[in-house]
């Protein structure tokens, strides 16, 4: 499952989500249609509510869409079982959550962490160590989460996360528990990683990673607002 | 090292594991130190010879002091150590005047240790004589006695043993000791005489007897199990020199294998006839039929009790596995992302905690071992039992790790359910389940009861009987843990208007809702447990002993001539009764056969056992209504067992027939020295004279240790017959089994009862950081130390307390439903009495507030220390 060269790597068409809450059903995404292209850094920004992590969600195959469409690399995701799925999420796809220390194991060291994640995907081991070297972190190889700063674990966890070249990186809100400077080092490895060809969408409401982005989608109260 | 970050989940995960291993571990433990003690018990009830082994054989004189060796001195493991004797029966032992009495002439090892020496003993081969055959010859120590022609010097006096009972030395000779009723009198048997090897040997050359009886003895040895009994009993049979089949092939012992484990058949009869009565004298095969019969029994009630503690092991594991999924939950979210399957982290969570599992294992098996060594019945447990126990243990740590993987990996499948989909399990009445389950066991109780044991049989506890109990404690605390949930909510909302301490506890108690009902749930249970066996144990002893002493009459029943006084002390605690067996009454134009007691109303109070069950009047009324004459001329009587209506006509035979006119003064339901299971009319001994009836056989009932009253009746030089006493009417080894498996019962509550303890502390332990960071916030605003110690108090109180309170309540209510149904001899008064282990029951009562009072304190203690920025970025 390689990275196109040029297309769209994700397809949404009329995609509706919705959530069981403990005061009835709350519909998240109302019928959104969302194209990605490949090896570029895609924005999905928007208000805190606007259905951005929903649509991650749905595209990391976390969550089943009421209705609609959803195509990752050529794959629909909706007639997906649970095994494909998870080969989809395992070959297919990194997945960076918002906070830094969700995306790291307990205690293994920064190449470790690269290498488990590279090991699953069967890739080789070197390519985590190149991709550290690439976001700046040749110095920090031996540590471990808690000697890692916050933007450090960040980028860890997209090294982690673009190991063994997935189709699809997606990042949820990659920078909202960071302070600015950390967030910039952040967002410059996502800059990096699209130079080297990665897809990458990155839910955000930080101006900073939304300027970094190389095709917006805004997203307002679940529908898509501007594209 | 994972684990180690982890260690709240690690000891909860050992813990949980522990319960299960410990309930399925106890079982082969418990069943051995039953086997071992019901051997020793047996032993206990018997003659030493009994049990042990004797080989008898005649003697010449010459063979006298060169005895046969000693046929058992290579089984001196399992047997104790054997002696000899060699005896001669009535032999004429006459004075220096001449006067004369007759005798037994016993040689024995090591007798002169178990006589109580009056005078002497002189240097020098000779006799040892009674001070009663001392008194019928006018013989003294250094006198001369003829002894069927022999003279041989008199070298010592002891006190004569001949008796009533004997002790566990002389035991073999009870037929030489004990005290004869012949024709109505009390008769002492010839004086024993004793004398050493080289005299008895003398005394017989010179005698016209050509042999004497003699034997080998060798009495059981100590704390053997079952399996070393029966080890024994081949070796003996292989001894007698007889090819016995089933117990002795080639010659060598060979314990008859059966079905294997704890399902063998007990020895059968045919062994008993095979060899033990031809070739040995031993009551061990019956010993080792009775100890197997009660490890059967013990074990159908001991299995389903420990199965239904493993569930509850299981459902420990269950919820520490989703304890360890909740406190990994950001790790396997993580892993879930990059596409690892359900099994797959299951199995991890299998691999992170194998250290704890096996740990838990292992203290299960100690924790039981331990359990069973000091609760148990005998502290001997046999190897075989240990490995049996080790290979359950490994097989509950298999079960417990496939338990973690199955929890975990439906609690992942759980998480990606599609939305729209519920759960419904949750919504169902499951309690109806367990309230339907109930009934249907307190129906199955209601056709229990416990036969009396009779030769190899002993008394069972039927599975229903502990089945109830245990599902009417789940269903009454799931109905509760059902309505704590539900009032937990509305509770949450009123409690805005309380005040801090309160409002903070039911805050609390609402957030951590699944925790505080698995609290108020496992209190419950423990206590429930532990209260339940307790009540039943000692009702059950109460009722046996109340029984017993029904039957009885008093403590003791013995049968003095008729010219002796009795010592103060003895008047003072007695009364008289007179027996008349042979009678009959006129019920409904029929006549049924009756025993009458002629009791004195006067003293009768003092020493009858009197329950205030037995009549809705007290003793001493009863008694002034007995003494009454009534309008009619009738005399007043006591009728148990039969109703009467009116002036009623009984026929006393003695021996030609008396008739008398009875009116029953009084409903009783029992009465002290009923008979069993003929009618009982009691009157007045002074009524009786009165209408010229002839006395009945006396007896006199004596209150008392019977020890005490039997060695005071000695010490006054009372002949005297003992008719029954309750210690020996109620048979210990047939009832053991009722209150072992009772035992076994309590003893998993106690162990219940403290990982409920060890569950306080990981509760708190899992809720650290949440505490120190809420009380840091609470603090900021304006909320004390001291209130918040008292509101984590109050939430203690009203999960681990009140669980507790609530398990003893309804242990005591299902204790109050099944006693009526477990009666150790059903048809005879009085009915089952209820006893509560009321001690019991307000220790751990007071122990929960403890435990609460003590756990909030250190908690508080250990959130005044912590420095919340330091918990705050350990993320714990």
């Amino acid at each position: 499952m390689g990275v196109p060269e040029q297309g769209v790597v994700v397809e949404c068409r009329d995609l509706v989500v919705d959530y069981r809450t403990a005061s009835g059903v709350h519909r998240a995404l109302h019928g959104v249609d969302l194209d990605v292209p490949a090896r570029r850094l895609t924005v999905v920004a928007g208000p805190s509510g606007s259905g951005k992590s929903s649509l991650l969600r749905v595209l990391a195959g976390l969550h089943r869409p009421v209705s609609g469409a959803v195509r990752v690399a050529g794959t629909d995701l909706v007639g997906l079982g649970e095994r494909r799925l998870r080969r989809l999420r395992r070959h297919g796809m990194g997945v960076v959550l918002q906070n830094p220390i969700d995306n790291l194991v307990d205690a293994l060291p920064a190449r470790e962490q690269v290498a488990l994640a590279a090991r699953l995907r069967g890739a080789p081991d070197d390519d985590g160590v190149e991709l550290l070297a690439l976001l700046g972190l040749e110095d920090r190889l031996d540590a471990t989460p808690a000697q890692l700063s916050g933007g450090e674990q960040q980028r860890v966890a997209f090294a982690a996360a673009a190991v063994g070249d997935p189709p699809l990186v997606l990042a949820d809100e990659p920078t909202a528990q960071l302070d600015a400077v950390s967030a910039a080092t952040v967002v410059e490895a996502m800059r990096a990683l699209a130079v080297r060809g990665v897809t990458l969408v990155a839910s955000s409401h930080d101006p900073a990673v939304i300027a970094a982005g190389q095709h917006v989608v805004r997203l307002h109260a679940g529908r898509v607002e501007a594209s | 090292m994972l684990l180690a970050r982890h260690l709240g989940v690690a000891i909860t995960v050992a813990g949980a594991c522990a319960v299960l291993t410990a309930s399925l571990a106890a079982v082969p433990l418990f069943l051995s130190s039953v086997g071992t003690a019901s051997v020793a018990l047996q032993a206990a009830e018997r003659c030493p010879r009994d049990t042990g082994a004797t080989r008898a054989t005649s003697v010449r004189a010459d063979e006298v002091e060169r005895p046969a060796p000693d046929p058992f001195a290579s089984l001196s493991g399992a047997l104790g150590t054997s002696g000899w004797w060699v005896r001669l029966q009535l032999v004429t032992l006459t004075g220096t005047d001449g006067a004369s009495t007759q005798i037994s002439l016993i040689a024995r090892d090591d007798a002169d240790d178990h006589v109580d020496v009056l005078e002497g003993p002189a240097a020098g081969p000779g006799i040892w004589i009674t001070d009663r055959a001392a008194a019928a010859t006018g013989l003294a120590v250094g006198d001369e006695a003829t002894i069927s022609g022999t003279t041989v010097p008199v070298v010592a006096v002891y006190r004569d043993l001949s008796g009533n009972v004997v002790d566990d030395y002389w035991c073999s000779h009870a037929d030489l000791l004990l005290i004869e009723v012949l024709n109505g009198d009390l008769r002492r048997p010839p004086p024993m005489t004793l004398a050493d090897r080289g005299t008895f040997a003398a005394v017989m050359a010179g005698s016209t007897q050509e042999s004497a009886t003699s034997a080998w003895e060798a009495p059981l040895g100590p704390d053997l199990t079952v399996a070393e009994t029966e080890d024994l009993l081949a070796s003996l049979a292989c001894r007698s020199g007889s090819e016995v089949v089933s117990w002795c092939a080639d010659g060598q012992p060979r314990v008859p294998r059966r079905a294997g484990g704890l399902s063998r058949e007990p020895v059968a009869a045919q062994d008993d006839e095979d060899f033990v009565r031809r070739y040995l004298r031993s009551s061990l095969p019956f010993v080792v039929d009775r100890a197997r019969a009660i490890q059967s029994s013990v074990g159908g009630g001991t299995w389903p009790v420990a199965g239904f503690a493993g569930l509850a092991g299981l459902a420990l594991v269950a919820a520490s596995a989703t304890l360890w999924f909740d406190r990994r939950r950001r790790e396997i979210t993580l892993f879930t992302v990059r596409g690892i399957s359900p099994g797959a982290i299951g199995l991890k969570a299998v691999l992170e905690l194998s250290i704890a599992l096996l740990a838990g294992a292992a203290a299960g098996l100690g924790l039981s071992y331990a359990l069973v060594a000091w609760l148990g019945p005998s502290t001997v447990i046999e190897a075989s039992a240990v490995r049996r126990a080790a290979i359950a243990a490994l097989l509950a740590a298999l079960v417990a790790a496939a338990t973690v993987a199955g929890v975990v990996t439906l609690r992942l499948r759980g998480d990606h359910a599609r939305p729209g989909r519920r759960l419904p399990w949750t919504l169902v009445p499951w309690e109806l389940g367990l309230a339907w389950a109930t009934v249907v066991s307190h129906r199955r109780l209601g056709d229990w009861g416990i036969p009396v044991g009779r030769g190899a049989e002993v008394s069972k506890v039927d599975v229903w009987g502990l089945l109830f109990p245990v599902l009417f404690l789940i269903t009454a605390i799931a109905v509760v843990s059902r309505v704590f949930a539900l009032a937990l909510r509305p509770l949450r909302r009123t409690s805005r208007r309380w005040p801090t301490v309160p409002y903070l506890a039911i805050r609390r108690l609402a957030r951590h809702r699944a925790a505080a009902l698995g609290l108020v749930a496992a209190a419950a249970m423990a206590a429930g447990v532990l209260g339940y066996a307790a009540t039943m144990n000692r009702s059950l002893a109460a009722t046996l002993d109340s029984k017993a002493e029904t039957f009885v009459g008093s403590d003791v029943a013995v049968r003095i001539p008729a010219d002796r006084a009795l010592p103060p002390t003895l008047e003072a605690a007695s009364t008289e009764v007179e027996i008349h067996n042979r009678a009959w009454m006129e019920v409904d134009g029929d006549r049924e056969t009756v025993a009458v007691r002629a009791i004195d109303p006067a003293t009768f109070g003092r020493a009858a056992s009197w329950d205030p069950s037995f009549a809705a009047d007290s003793l001493d009324d009863v008694l002034v209504r007995l003494s009454t004459p009534t309008d009619d001329g009738s005399i007043p009587a006591v009728v148990v067992g039969a109703e009467v209506d009116g002036p009623t006509e009984v026929g006393i035979l003695r021996p030609t027939t008396s008739r008398i006119t009875v009116t029953a003064t009084e409903e009783v339901r029992a009465f002290p020295g009923m008979s069993r299971p003929r009618p009982t009319v009691f009157v007045a001994a002074a009524r009786l004279d009165e209408a010229g009836v002839p006395a009945g056989d006396p007896e006199l009932w004596v209150r008392g240790r019977p020890e005490a009253i039997r060695d005071e009746l000695l010490d006054a030089g009372i002949a005297f017959e003992e008719v029954r006493a309750v210690e020996e009417v109620a048979d210990g080894s047939a009832f053991v089994t009722v209150s072992w498996t009772f035992g076994f019962l309590q003893s998993l509550g106690i162990s219940a009862g403290v990982l409920v303890v060890g569950g306080v502390a990981v509760h708190l332990d899992a809720r650290r950081r949440s505490r120190v960071l809420g009380y840091t916030f609470l603090r900021r605003m304006g909320l004390s130390a001291r209130q918040h110690r008292r509101a984590l108090q109050l939430e203690l109180v009203a999960s681990v307390a009140v669980g507790c309170w609530i398990g003893l309540a309804v242990s005591f209510a299902a204790s109050s439903i099944a006693h009526a149904e477990i009666d150790p001899v059903p048809g005879f008064r009085p009915d089952p009495l209820h006893r509560p282990a009321a001690g019991l029951m307000v220790a751990l009562a007071a122990g929960a507030l403890v435990v609460a009072w003590v756990a909030a304190r250190v908690a508080q203690r250990r959130t005044d220390r912590d420095d919340p920025v330091e918990v705050f970025r350990g993320g714990t």
